[in-house]
């Protein structure tokens, strides 16, 4: 048999048409389907650095823990201060550490999602690593998605990072008690997400008074069925 | 900022492909990036200059081609391309609105992509 070998020195065009985004997308649409079969509705909550993606957590679960079954998979670069500070009796935690990355990715929640008891949990927090920009490339398979911002950041932080707004059903605006003293107007911010993302509920909070945390809930719409929550 | 880990992710691919190919040299790198991805051509470039420093890959010419968003509007029917105004200077920023009705009620469907499309090779 005459077998037809390259020559040396030949060139060849190779076609690999590998997307790298893609690969994530595909595995959030596994991840959303494993929560579904297991009837888990999950929530990601992402935001800038500091402003207060854990406290609005923990205020839910406050909320939330009584009626149904929650898990949280809280994600940073490094360190479980998060996990240590959502640290519930009833509440499954779960660390996510991403080391270097900027975001967490569809792969790492698999990786979380398998050493979860999905069967015996109702919610899931996934509570994102501090960043306005990366997150919004990576979407996680859950159902909902939350971005926390605070007047704190100054009046900018929607206008310069849009992207993130676009693909946000709730966007929860936090430390409204300091909006006077860093002279930030609440309401622009409210406008500047209204003009990215017509469709997203935008929700004035204050953690650290408890104030608006029952719009987050009843935003969320969770209806508790007899089959979990529908 | 996650260009660091894509560009990592794309320099396997193609180092694995040029091993099993038995390639001598790589002459091309194709890129497709999305004008809706945070992925900036320009870092992309200089890390894959850095891992590909001291393989064949390593005096390749990387083509980086960045494709604009495809949208289907669900207001007026627009199917087509539309452009990202990503630029520092536009206050106030009106993104991804259809270009022939102006509302906001746009399904992507493309623009999200990071595609290794081909390379070519020498053996």
């Amino acid at each position: 048999m005459d077998i037809i070998e390259p020559e040396e020195g030949e060139i060849l065009d190779i076609e690999l048409e590998e997307d790298f985004l893609e690969k994530n997308r595909q595995l959030s649409v596994k991840n959303r389907a494993l929560l579904d079969k297991n009837k888990v509705r999950a929530i990601d909550v992402m935001g800038s650095i500091g402003s207060g993606k854990t406290s609005l957590i923990q205020l839910l679960l406050s909320i939330l823990g009584k009626k149904f079954r929650i898990a949280v998979i809280a994600g940073d670069l490094t360190t479980s201060i998060d996990a240590e500070r959502l640290r519930q009796p009833e509440v499954k935690i779960i660390q996510v550490n991403t080391g270097k990355e900027c975001h967490l990715d569809a792969r790492l929640i698999e990786r979380a999602l398998k050493s979860l008891p999905l069967s015996s949990i109702d919610l899931l927090f996934i509570e994102n690593v501090g960043n306005l920009i990366c997150p919004a490339d990576f979407p996680l398979g859950t159902h909902q998605r939350i971005v926390v911002i605070s007047v704190t950041e100054g009046p900018w932080m929607v206008v310069k990072h849009p992207y993130i707004f676009r693909d946000a059903d709730i966007v929860v605006i936090n430390k409204i008690d300091l909006a006077e003293a860093m002279q930030v107007s609440p309401e622009k911010l409210t406008q500047d997400v209204s003009s990215i993302n017509p469709n997203a509920k935008v929700i004035p909070v204050s953690c650290r008074y408890k104030k608006g945390i029952f719009e987050v809930v009843s935003a969320l719409e969770l209806n508790l069925s007899n089959k979990g929550i529908i | 900022m996650h260009d660091f880990s894509i560009s990592q992710q794309i320099a396997n691919k193609v180092i694995e492909k040029i091993n099993r190919e038995r390639a001598f040299k790589v002459i091309e790198i194709k890129i497709k990036i999305g004008e809706l991805t945070h992925l900036n051509p320009e870092q992309i470039d200089f890390w894959l200059k850095q891992f590909f420093h001291d393989t064949p890959a390593e005096d390749a010419k990387i083509l980086i081609e960045k494709t604009p968003p495809l949208i289907y509007c669900k207001g007026c029917g627009y199917q087509g391309t539309i452009k990202v105004r990503d630029d520092f200077f536009i206050y106030p920023f009106i993104p991804l609105n259809c270009p022939k009705c102006g509302l906001n009620k746009i399904e992507i469907k493309s623009g999200n992509e990071c595609l290794l499309e081909k390379i070519k090779i020498k053996r």
